[in-house]
C-alpha cells in the first residue's frame, strides 16, 4: 500500500435487520481509493452498492471491519469525532430534489457547510458561495432561487457544489446522473471530471449504467449480493472480464453503433438476483451462473489475483482453478 | 415505407394542453409516423419532448379536461381511432393496440393476483369462460418466460421482482395478440441483465405474432440494438427520421448529432485511451408553452444561422422514412 491511498476499507460489513431476517448488505469488503482516482462500483439494484458507499464515509456505522482514513480508523468514530471529518467525506445523491431542502434558497443551502464549520464571516461566506456557484457552471444570480425553481441538471450542480464546498478528499457519488437526460448527463459528467482534476479528490462512483462507469472510472469493482466479485483496472475489465457475472453484465451493454457493427457476444444470465436474506451457499452467483460446478455450491470462492493479470482480483472457482 | 404495408399510420397528429394561463399549446405538433408489422420504430427524445404524449394521444389516454386532439388521424386496420366513441376505443385498447409503461408496479393492481389481472384483460375482449381465461393466462406467463407460471399466477405484484412484474405487464399487453404494441421506456426501471431479457422477449414476440412495435426510449444504445427505424422528437415535433443503420452511421439533425455525441462510448475511448470531454448540449429542453417562432432547438444549436429563429423548419422527407427538419441539414456533414 502506498501513501497515495486516501481511504481504505478492510473486511467492511454492514447488516440490515429487516422483518424477514438479516441482510448482509455489505459482506466483508476490501477496497481502497487513491488520490485523484475514481473507483467505479457497479451491480444490480439490491446488491448493496449504496450501502457500501454510505458505510465507507460513515453515514452508516459498519458492523465489522475497519476504515482507514488518513492515519486513523474511523469505523467506530462517534458522531462527535466524525463531525470535523464531515466536510472531507462527502456524498452526491441520485435525486437532487430529495437531497436539497425545498424551503431554503440556494444561498442558504450552500452557506450552511461554512457556518457549521465556522469558516469566514458573513461577508466572506457570501463571496465564497458566489464563487462556488460559478465553479459548478452556474451564474451567481442563482443563489437567491429555491430548488423547485431550477431544472434537474441545475439542481444536481447545486448538490455537487454543496458536496465540494469544504474541499472534500473523498466523494461518494451515488448514481449522480441517473435521473438526468442524456444531454444534461454529459454536462454533469464533464463537470465532475473537471472538478476532480483540479482538486485531486478520490471518487467512489456508483452507477448501474456501465457506459457511464466505463467513461468515468479508473478502476471498476463489480458487486453482487453484498460482495465484490471482481475488481480491476478499467481497460482490463472492459476488454476481458473474468468473472461470469461481470461477463454477463458487460455483454448486456447496448452501444449506440450502427446495427451492422458486430456486437459483443451475449453471456446470458437466467432469472433475477436471489433474495439477500437467504443467499445461495458457496458462490452467491452460482444460481444464475451458466458455468456453475459442484464445488461452487460447497465452497465460497476467495477474491484472488490471477498470476497473468496483476491488479485484477476475482472470486470464481472457474477462474482461480484455471 | 409505403402506407399499404403499415399496420399503424399516424398523420398530422396535433395534441394540445391547457396551460395554467388558460391558453392551449401543442405538445405533439404535426407528427406523422408509420409502423409495419414485425417492425420496431424507436421514438427518441429527452424528457418533455412529447414522446409519451404521442403514445397517449394514439391510445387516447389523455386527461380530458386539460388536453384536446386538434387535428390529424390515427389509422389502424382501416379505422381512424380519433373518430371512435370512447366505448369503441376501449375495445380497441388491449385488443388491437396495447401499451407497456415504464413502471410495472404502478400499472398493476396491487390487490389482485397477477394471474387474475391477465385473465381480466382476456375476458374484457373475448367471449370465453373464466376457466379458459385462467388457463390462457398461465400459458401467457409461460410465453413471456416466467418459470412455474401456475404457481406464480397466484402471486400478488409485490411478491414479484421488477423484471417479473414487467413480464406480467407484457403478458397483459399481449393477451389478445395486438397488431401494435407501444412500449414506453419499458426497461428504464430495470437492471441491465433484466433489461436485455425483456427487450429480447418483446423482439421475439414481435416476430412471432407479427405485431408492430413503437419503442419509446431515451437510450440510444437500446435503439441501436432493437429498433429497425428511428424517429427523433424535440419539443413536440419530429425532427429526424431514418432507418437505424443510416441514423447511427451519421444523423443529419444537429440535435440528433449532439444527442449521439453526448453518450459515453467507453469501447472506442478505451481503445484510443482518449477520454475527451463528452459533447454537451448547452441549456435544457424549452418549456412547450413558451416556444418562439423559430426552430425550438435553435437556442441550443451549435449550427444556428439567422434563418433558424424566423420560422419553424419544415420536415423535409428525402425518401420514404428518411427526413429531417433543419434548414441547415444540407450543409452538415
Amino acid at each position: 500500500m502506498t501513501d497515495d491511498v486516501l481511504i481504505e476499507a478492510r473486511d467492511l460489513t454492514k447488516l440490515h435487520h429487516t422483518p424477514g431476517g438479516v441482510v448482509r448488505a455489505v459482506d466483508g469488503i476490501d477496497l481502497s481509493i487513491r488520490r485523484g482516482e475514481t473507483l467505479g462500483l457497479v451491480g444490480e439494484s439490491g446488491c448493496g452498492k449504496s450501502t457500501l458507499g454510505r458505510t465507507l464515509i460513515r453515514l452508516h456505522e459498519p458492523d465489522q471491519g475497519s476504515i482507514r482514513y488518513g492515519d486513523r480508523d474511523i469505523a467506530h468514530f462517534s458522531r462527535r469525532e466524525l463531525r470535523p471529518l464531515r466536510g472531507e467525506l462527502q456524498m452526491v445523491f441520485q435525486d437532487p430534489f430529495a437531497s436539497l431542502n425545498p424551503r431554503r434558497s440556494i444561498r442558504q443551502i450552500l452557506t450552511e457547510p461554512f457556518s457549521i464549520h465556522g469558516i469566514g464571516n458573513r461577508r466572506e461566506r457570501r463571496q465564497i458561495v458566489d464563487e462556488l456557484i460559478e465553479k459548478v457552471g452556474l451564474h451567481s444570480d442563482f443563489s437567491e432561487r429555491y430548488p423547485h425553481e431550477i431544472s434537474g441538471g441545475q439542481r444536481q450542480r447545486i448538490a455537487i457544489a454543496r458536496a465540494i464546498a469544504l474541499d472534500p478528499s473523498v466523494v461518494v457519488c451515488d448514481e449522480p446522473v441517473s435521473a438526468l437526460d442524456v444531454s444534461v448527463q454529459a454536462q454533469i459528467i464533464n463537470l465532475m471530471r473537471r472538478l476532480q482534476a483540479s482538486s485531486g479528490a478520490a471518487y467512489l462512483f456508483i452507477s448501474h449504467d456501465l457506459s457511464v462507469i466505463g467513461y468515468m472510472a479508473d478502476r471498476i469493482a463489480v458487486m453482487y449480493l453484498g460482495e465484490i466479485v471482481e475488481d480491476a483496472p478499467k481497460a482490463a475489465l472492459w476488454k476481458e472480464p473474468l468473472h461470469p457475472y461481470t461477463q454477463a453484465l458487460f455483454s448486456a451493454i447496448a452501444q449506440p453503433d450502427p446495427p451492422s457493427v458486430p456486437r459483443r457476444k451475449r453471456v446470458p444470465v437466467e432469472g433475477d438476483i436471489p433474495s439477500a436474506i437467504n443467499p445461495p451457499s458457496g458462490c452467491r452467483f452460482r444460481s444464475r451462473c451458466p458455468f456453475a460446478m459442484p464445488i461452487c455450491a460447497e465452497r465460497k470462492p476467495e477474491l484472488k489475483e490471477p498470476a497473468d493479470r496483476p491488479g485484477t482480483h476475482v472470486s470464481c472457482h472457474l477462474v482461480n482453478s484455471a | 415505407m409505403t402506407t399499404s404495408s403499415s399496420v399503424l399510420s399516424v398523420r398530422g397528429l396535433r395534441t394540445e394542453f391547457l396551460s395554467s394561463e388558460k391558453t392551449w399549446f401543442p405538445v405533439v405538433n404535426h407528427v406523422d409516423l408509420e409502423v409495419a408489422p414485425g417492425e420496431t420504430l424507436a421514438v427518441v427524445g429527452e424528457s418533455g419532448c412529447g414522446k409519451s404524449m404521442l403514445a397517449h394521444s394514439v391510445l387516447r389516454l389523455l386527461p380530458k379536461k386539460i388536453s384536446r386532439l386538434q387535428g390529424g388521424e390515427v389509422l389502424l386496420g382501416g379505422r381512424d381511432l380519433t373518430t371512435l366513441s370512447d366505448e369503441k376505443m376501449r375495445q380497441v385498447r388491449g385488443n388491437d393496440i396495447s401499451m407497456v409503461f415504464q413502471e410495472p408496479m404502478t400499472s398493476l393492481n396491487p390487490l389482485m393476483t397477477v394471474g387474475n389481472q391477465i385473465a381480466e384483460s382476456i375476458l374484457e375482449h373475448e367471449d370465453i369462460s373464466t376457466a379458459d381465461a385462467t388457463r390462457r393466462s398461465v400459458e401467457l406467463m409461460d410465453l413471456v418466460g416466467i418459470s412455474e407460471p401456475a404457481v406464480r399466477a397466484h402471486h400478488y405484484p409485490f411478491q414479484l421482482s421488477g423484471g417479473l412484474r414487467q413480464r406480467i405487464v407484457i403478458a397483459i399487453a399481449l393477451a389478445c395478440k395486438p397488431k401494435v404494441l407501444i412500449a414506453d421506456e419499458p426497461t428504464t426501471a430495470l437492471d441491465v441483465t433484466i433489461q436485455a431479457q425483456v427487450l429480447r422477449l418483446i423482439d421475439d414476440l414481435k416476430t412471432e405474432i407479427g405485431m408492430g412495435v413503437i419503442l419509446i426510449t431515451h437510450d440510444l444504445g437500446v435503439v441501436a440494438e432493437w429498433a429497425q427505424r428511428v424517429m427523433i422528437m424535440y419539443a413536440g415535433r419530429k425532427v429526424e427520421e431514418a432507418d437505424a443503420e443510416t441514423f447511427f452511421q451519421g444523423p443529419a439533425h444537429p440535435y440528433s448529432q449532439a444527442l449521439l455525441g453526448s453518450v459515453p462510448r467507453p469501447d472506442a475511448q478505451i481503445d484510443s485511451g482518449d477520454f475527451a470531454p463528452l459533447v454537451e448540449i448547452p441549456g435544457t429542453v424549452p418549456p412547450l408553452n413558451k416556444l418562439g417562432p423559430g426552430c425550438a432547438f435553435a437556442d441550443r444549436c451549435a449550427h444556428r444561422t439567422a434563418g433558424c429563429t424566423q420560422a419553424v423548419p419544415d420536415f423535409i422527407e428525402v425518401a420514404p422514412g428518411r427526413g429531417v427538419a433543419c434548414i441547415n441539414a444540407g450543409d452538415l456533414s
